[in-house]
């Protein structure tokens, strides 16, 4: 080595070497997109296309798609699907972005109502129109969910694991309390309520809690209370949440916390109710299966009522859908598509909801007689089928302008947290939306007008 | 160090070729300072392109990256110069990252080495059972940043912590660490005090084990009390080691991100919000590649710049023997 | 950095504390002991307690975790949590990852690190110190700065979600050819002079002198190493997208993280895989880590 070195072509040829080993590396020689790495194929999905689809859930709701996946595999002879698990929405956007970044792909991905904009924005989402057919057609999805996914007349977004926040409530608390057994109507009424909830005391020797606030997606759920005092968080880009009605939400809640004492920030929402540390939570529908099961091992009745009201009712829509990547050959975008249109048959919807808590997908879904059973003998299941009516896409502050989701969670949980007053910390929140809706607002016409 | 002196030729190399020999049949000189030269940068190659590839590259290109405004997502990286500098500069909430920083790396820092020097003489003293305790002082450290997280989030739990129980017996409430505004930053301050003090401990007590007795003979000799002795004697000659666990701690300190990453997320809110989560936030969740690089270059200028005046500072201070 | 430092009888190993002589000595009198042996059993505690703690929690119920006053001593031995955690996530996989990741890692860092170190302290080159130097202020690159552009540049390399790119850029080293560095410069230099003399090339010094010398370092060296790739979880979450390349410190964020789950016995359970072998290492181990650290530190 030293020889070659001290040769006259030597120490700098090796470093010009280097430098350009590295500048090529650097500018990046593969244009093209690969397929991102999967596991080993087992023995009985041998010789079919293998797809790789990536999604978010974890424990119970993870193993209901396991076994989703599964019966796809099994119920045909083309297509193996391979589910890799990403982590919460955020993470599974993380590492897409990344993995777009080192030009590897997976064919399917699960999007939440926020992240699948981004990508649509970055141009990475296949769209799907023209992929129906005579198996599964556009109109037999609930009408909301397919119209959020749909931009300038091309649906980029298919709804798989759609939600609605729920008021979740301990009954036999609430009855121990000398309250009526149900959720309440309004917020004024919830507030009647605290002081009667507040003088129960549970095993930890504290008082109950009347509410539990959770910092995750706390914007997602005050977007209820916005609508709720007619306020709203944009209108397209026009951001409208530090008008006087989105300031009196705040304030409301705020007081709530501050006066009442009724309601706090909690790391974990689901874990205080089912401890009984708080009376009720605001939680996702999906998250009803977990918590029948708390409340069984806490030993208390559940129960679940719309989301109070206060000038209006108001309740958004979340959860998540899937999208197919653009970058992947066509072959393997319409196998993709079968997944999807099995996942799109009623009696898949139906076997879905039952086992998670999300709402169903088409509208003969709601037909199947194992869901019509099951709302029966478990009225909580059928709360959530109910509102969904009266529920709507979210404003679209929330969903398009980049991070947003994020650091509107973050000026809640501070609001919730400290002592801000609730006309600042909406006002500078305001201010932060309109600051990055300008940054957008070129691309944003783009692709939305 | 020690140069050696040329030697012989290296074990089994063929003499240089093409080089000036002064006398047929020997070495110059300049052949083999070359080749010895030659042999370093052999030595040191693996690592100089491990570094320069994983370490100082991410360095360059992440300046590069701070002139942009690219968003992870498009093929085009479209350049802005020194626009992101002055959004941060200007920006509140940019400035309250960075005193947070300030407050949450001094403090830590601060509090370490106080707690840490005085367990330090504690365990200095001919005590029975201190070697237990120097071994239990010590294992913090080593335990995973996830699992430290882990672990003190139920510690910090309001209802069922332990931390409730202690402050009971103070007859105090306990504060909703984790999820108030005003706690979270003190709370974590209190994890990484526990993960950083002892082994700051464990280097003062190496230190103290160290030092001369003569200068304390004749300390002693001279009626010299516990604190003039301590603050004369004992402190100075312990410059180097406190040189050492200050930069270290405030490296470690500037970087901390693995218990934050657990216990809060940067939150409630930005109660928590470091720089270095900042900049994980601005590159991972904001996909704002641009702000992210500008941050990270930020935060390597200032702790080139503490390292460096602290440097400069102990050049006086600093007492070798 | 600055000129080395020779602080006297630093050589003598601090734990046997042969350093000490005269100036530590027994309290005189019998109230200050007491509060010394006070001073020192609270300073164990507040060491040992949360780790005592994760371990006391790992083998209770859920019902005994969430209670108030916490259950000091668990009352039955819940080894359940185990069999839960371990089949929460495929841990025995994440196992093996970790463990390769660690070997490899390790390994890998270490050769860099002695060949760089011996090279600093025994080759000859102009302006030696200011090259260290510079490779130190590679310490100073925050962590976060790093993880974008090596994912990308990993990822050219076509080595995302592979074991090359979670163990090759850790093999870059600065804190272990530090501390290599302090040791080697305390080896007496006729040693290694008499072994250039009879005609033994730097690669045979450095193998059969040098190194056998410098052992206790490169043991302490080693073990930092091992247990920093063990805990190291920012870059293998972004590095990695299938569970089966995951390691145990993801696996448990991933577990902790997890919006469904409530199972915090199997939450410190999961904690325990992590956290136990170290704890083991650390253990057999702790005198060697301190020695060198310890050097390194009174050394400048």
């Amino acid at each position: 080595m030293t020889a070659m070195i001290n040769n006259r072509f030597g120490r700098r040829g090796m470093l010009g070497l280097l430098g350009a080993a590295a500048a090529s590396v650097a500018t990046g020689c593969a244009r093209d997109f690969r397929q991102v790495g999967g596991s080993a194929v087992p023995a009985k999905y041998h010789g079919r296309l293998h797809l790789i689809a990536w999604h978010s859930f974890a424990s119970t709701t993870g193993e209901a798609l396991v076994d989703l996946v599964s019966k796809f595999n099994d119920s045909q002879s083309d297509i193996f699907v391979e589910l890799q698990y990403q982590g919460g929405y955020e993470e599974t956007q993380q590492k897409l972005s990344a993995t777009l970044i080192a030009r590897q792909i997976p064919d399917l991905v699960v999007l939440s109502e926020v992240t699948w904009r981004a990508m649509h924005l970055a141009d990475a989402l296949e769209p799907l129109e023209g992929y129906f057919d005579a198996d599964l057609q556009p109109t037999d999805y609930i009408e909301q969910f397919i119209t959020e996914g749909t931009v300038k007349g091309h649906i980029w977004w298919l709804p798989f694991a759609r939600s609605t926040p729920l008021f979740y409530f301990n009954k036999t608390l609430f009855e121990k309390a000398g309250l009526p057994g149900r959720a309440p109507r309004t917020w004024d009424e919830f507030a009647d309520w605290a002081p009667a909830i507040k003088k129960q005391r549970v095993g930890s020797g504290s008082n109950v809690m009347p509410l539990a606030l959770d910092g995750g997606y706390s914007a997602w759920y005050f977007q209820g209370n916005m609508w709720q005092w007619n306020g709203r968080y944009s209108d397209g880009l026009d951001i409208k949440l530090d008008e006087p009605e989105g300031i009196a939400a705040a304030t409301w809640m705020a007081e709530f916390i501050r006066k009442h004492k009724a309601a706090y920030l909690s790391a974990k929402g689901s874990i205080d109710f089912g401890n009984q540390a708080a009376s009720a939570a605001l939680m996702s529908t999906a998250s009803l299966a977990q918590t029948t099961e708390l409340a069984k091992a806490g030993k208390f009745e559940l129960g679940t009522g719309f989301l109070p009201e206060h000038k209006a009712f108001g309740c958004p829509t979340g959860g998540s859908g899937w999208g197919i990547l653009t970058h992947a050959p066509t072959e393997r975008k319409q196998a993709a598509f079968e997944f999807l249109k099995y996942l799109g048959r009623p009696e898949t919807s139906a076997t879905w909801t039952m086992a998670t808590g999300y709402l169903p997908i088409v509208k003969k879904a709601q037909k199947d007689p194992r869901l019509v059973a099951l709302v029966t003998k478990d009225p909580n299941f059928s709360t959530s089928l109910h509102q969904l009516p009266k529920t709507r896409t979210q404003d679209l502050g929330r969903l398009v302008i980049p991070d947003a989701s994020n650091f509107m969670d973050d000026a809640f949980e501070t609001l919730y947290s400290s002592g801000i007053a609730p006309a600042t910390a909406m006002r500078q929140l305001a201010k932060k939306m309109r600051r990055k809706a300008d940054l957008l607002e070129d691309i944003y016409r783009a692709h939305y007008e | 160090m020690t140069a050696t002196t040329p030697s012989l030729a290296e074990g089994g190399e063929s003499p240089a070729r093409g080089a000036a020999a002064d006398r047929p049949g020997a070495t110059s000189r300049r052949t083999l300072r070359r080749r010895g030269n030659a042999l370093f940068l052999a030595f040191i190659a693996p690592n100089v392109v491990l570094l320069a590839v994983f370490a100082y590259w991410p360095v360059i290109y992440n300046g590069y990256l701070s002139l942009t405004s690219w968003n992870l997502l498009s093929e085009t990286k479209p350049f802005v110069w020194f626009a992101n500098y002055a959004d941060m500069f200007t920006d509140p909430e940019f400035g309250m990252v960075v005193l947070r920083t300030v407050i949450f790396s001094g403090g830590i820092v601060i509090i370490s080495i106080v707690l840490g020097l005085a367990v330090a003489l504690l365990l200095d003293q001919k005590l029975r059972g201190r070697n237990l305790v120097r071994t239990f002082s010590f294992a913090p450290h080593i335990v995973s940043g996830a699992a430290i997280g882990t672990i003190w989030l139920y510690i910090f739990d309001p209802s069922y912590g332990l931390l409730r129980q202690l402050l009971q017996v103070f007859g105090l409430g306990s504060p909703a660490w984790m999820t108030d505004s005003a706690w979270a930053l003190p709370g974590l301050i209190i994890v990484y005090v526990w993960k950083t003090a002892g082994f700051v401990a464990v280097i003062y007590l190496a230190g103290l084990q160290g030092l001369p007795n003569d200068l304390y003979e004749a300390a002693r000799i001279d009626r010299a009390g516990p604190l003039t002795t301590f603050f004369r004697i004992t402190l100075p000659l312990l410059s180097p080691v406190t040189f050492f666990v200050v930069v270290t701690s405030i490296i470690g300190s500037f970087q901390a991100f693995d218990v934050i990453a657990v216990m809060t997320g940067g939150g409630p809110g930005t109660a928590t919000t470091t720089l270095s989560w900042y900049i994980y936030e601005q590159a991972f969740q904001a996909f704002d590649a641009g702000h992210a690089g500008a941050a990270a270059m930020i935060m390597f200028v200032l702790l080139v710049l503490i390292t460096s005046a602290q440097a400069r500072f102990t050049r006086n201070r600093v007492h070798y023997q | 950095m600055t000129a080395p430092a020779t602080l006297t009888q630093v050589t003598a190993s601090p734990i046997t504390g042969r350093g000490e002589g005269h100036r530590s000595q027994r309290p005189k009198s019998i109230v200050p002991r007491i509060l010394l042996y006070l001073g020192l059993i609270v300073v164990g505690l507040a060491a040992i307690i949360p780790i005592y703690w994760l371990l006391s929690s790992s083998v209770k119920t859920s019902g005994e975790i969430f209670v108030f006053p916490p259950r000091w001593f668990p009352t039955s031995f819940h080894f359940e949590n185990f069999v839960e955690a371990w089949h929460s996530a495929p841990f025995g996989r994440m196992y093996i990852n970790s463990i390769v990741v660690t070997i490899f890692g390790t390994l890998g860092e270490i050769c860099v690190a002695v060949l760089s170190s011996y090279a600093f302290v025994f080759l000859p080159f102009p302006r030696k110190n200011l090259i260290f130097g510079i490779f130190l202020g590679a310490m100073m690159v925050p962590g976060t700065v790093v993880l974008l552009p090596n994912y990308m540049t990993v990822a050219q390399l076509g080595w995302v979600n592979t074991y090359a790119g979670l163990i090759v850029p850790g093999w870059g080293s600065v804190f272990a050819m530090f501390l290599l560095r302090q040791h080697m410069m305390t080896l007496p230099t006729e040693i290694t002079e008499a072994s250039r003399v009879d005609g033994a090339g730097h690669l045979r010094t450095l193998w059969s002198i040098v190194l056998p010398l410098s052992r206790p370092m490169v043991v302490t060296v080693m073990i930092v190493s091992l247990v920093s790739k063990w805990n190291d979880f920012i870059w293998p979450l972004i590095v990695t997208n299938t569970d089966n390349m995951r390691v145990l410190p993801v696996g448990l964020l991933m577990l902790k993280s997890d919006e469904g789950y409530t199972d915090w016995g199997a939450v410190m359970a999961a904690t325990c895989f992590v956290v136990i072998p170290v704890l083991i290492v650390f253990f057999f181990a702790q005198r060697q880590i301190v020695a060198g650290l310890t050097q390194g530190a009174t050394k400048g």
